[in-house]
């Protein structure tokens, strides 16, 4: 059900007592997929994907009530969706016994790998492949420049950094992905 | 997919072979997961809210009746012991010879300091008695003089009354003369003027007056002197009443 009533008014809806289930519903809805691929993008496996999902919309139903409606609710929810999945992947990595560096992080690769729908002759895995070897906070500007197509300064607002930083940050990227795709 | 023109620009610069790759979904999902979510997200946070989540995480595990409200007790009654048994046991650890010498108080006081110690005991310790050195300045004798001109004339009226001293020279009509004089010309200043510090004292002194005693006490009537409190607290607070008093060299 694609839903008619834009994000201002799911907010009304919300702080009101009786609507505020429905409206929260109905928030899930319109956002549930573009989070849940920016953030499979991140942790690459359905299950801790689907994990970092409900925390996020966790603290969307315990925190929107006081959202200030001076930032689009659309950044709010991406903020908290890589921030989420940016401390996952920390958690994950403390747990890991074995020492992972940002540029070789061989367990995010494995996994990739052990997808039912994994082709590495597919210039398309490759690509996933590459995003992997990137440090966290990198690999989340580029999924949302290169996926989520999101302009420089939305990304500025939802990962709290400078257009200029996270340009430099893209171009990095790009550099290092092209580099491995011309190897691998 | 298509791709926004600035971005597929901003790679064709920068990256021409990532340019050329399909930006696809190469991830899936399980069927239903996207219908079933938000009705599964609903019943969760609902869950949380409820405090059923906090109630599949409470203590399962029981404690005695009254446990917790001897805990605190309990706890107390073992530090004691333990800090007994500790000084004994930390003595033969670190040095066995300490542990075996008898702890015997070796010092003696004199006979009775104790019982003068007590409060309300009719022997009290006698300390010395701080000496303050004294001076006498013009300026503080004017309280004096003017009781000493009093003086005076009560002084010649009485000695003649009472013809106690053969030196009296001044008859009572003649003091009384020179007292009304002295009133009537408001002449006080003058008639200082002209005795000496010397004299003053040397009168107070035949009179039987403490010439000190009275020195502090015509000052103090310009200070505010301290609580009694304070000279036990403070052994300064005398010597700075003093000060204050210009009576301390």
């Amino acid at each position: 059900m694609a839903d008619h009533l834009d994000d201002k008014e799911l907010l009304l809806l919300f702080k009101e007592e009786a609507t505020k289930e429905s409206a929260y519903t109905r928030i899930i809805k319109k956002y549930q997929e573009k989070l849940y691929w920016h953030i499979r993008r991140m942790v690459v496996d359905h299950e801790d994907a689907n994990d970092v999902l409900q925390n996020v919309f966790i603290k969307v139903w315990k925190n929107l009530a006081n959202f200030r409606e001076d930032s689009q609710l659309y950044t709010w929810l991406y903020r908290i969706a890589t921030n989420e999945s940016l401390t996952f992947l920390e958690q994950q990595k403390k747990r890991s016994s074995v020492a992972i560096s940002d540029d070789d992080n061989s367990a995010m690769s494995n996994k990739l790998v052990a997808d039912k729908d994994f082709d590495g002759n597919k210039l398309e895995w490759k690509l996933q492949l590459a995003i992997q070897r990137l440090p966290e906070k990198q690999k989340a500007v580029f999924n949302l420049r290169y996926f989520e197509e999101m302009p420089y300064e939305q990304m500025s607002r939802v990962l709290e950094t400078s257009e200029g930083a996270l340009k430099a940050s893209y171009h990095h990227a790009v550099k290092k992905i092209e580099d491995f795709i011309l190897n691998h | 997919m298509t791709r926004r023109i600035d971005i597929l620009s901003e790679l064709k610069e920068s990256a021409p072979t990532l340019a050329r790759v399909p930006a696809v979904n190469v991830f899936s999902v399980p069927d239903g997961f996207f219908v079933d979510f938000p009705e599964a997200m609903l019943e969760l946070v609902k869950e949380e809210s409820s405090g059923l989540l906090d109630a599949a995480v409470k203590q399962p595990f029981a404690v005695p009746d009254g446990y917790f409200d001897r805990l605190a007790g309990n706890i107390m009654n073992r530090i004691m012991q333990e800090e007994i048994l500790t000084v004994k046991e930390e003595a033969r650890l670190l040095s066995p010879t300490l542990a075996a010498i008898v702890n015997r108080n070796v010092f003696t006081v004199p006979a009775g300091y104790f019982e003068q110690l007590t409060p309300g005991s009719s022997k009290e310790v006698s300390l010395p008695a701080k000496v303050v050195p004294m001076k006498i300045n013009r300026g503080m004798l004017s309280y004096m003089v003017a009781a000493a001109i009093t003086g005076i004339i009560g002084l010649s009226i009485l000695s003649i009354f009472n013809n106690k001293t053969a030196d009296s020279v001044v008859s009572p009509e003649t003091a009384m003369l020179q007292a009304s004089e002295i009133i009537k010309n408001k002449s006080f200043d003058s008639e200082l003027d002209k005795i000496s510090a010397g004299d003053i004292e040397k009168y107070l002194t035949e009179s039987g007056q403490d010439v000190n005693a009275a020195l502090v006490a015509s000052a103090t009537d310009e200070i505010a002197l301290p609580d009694a409190d304070e000279y036990i607290m403070n052994d300064n607070t005398l010597d700075n009443v003093l000060s204050k008093m210009n009576l301390n060299n």
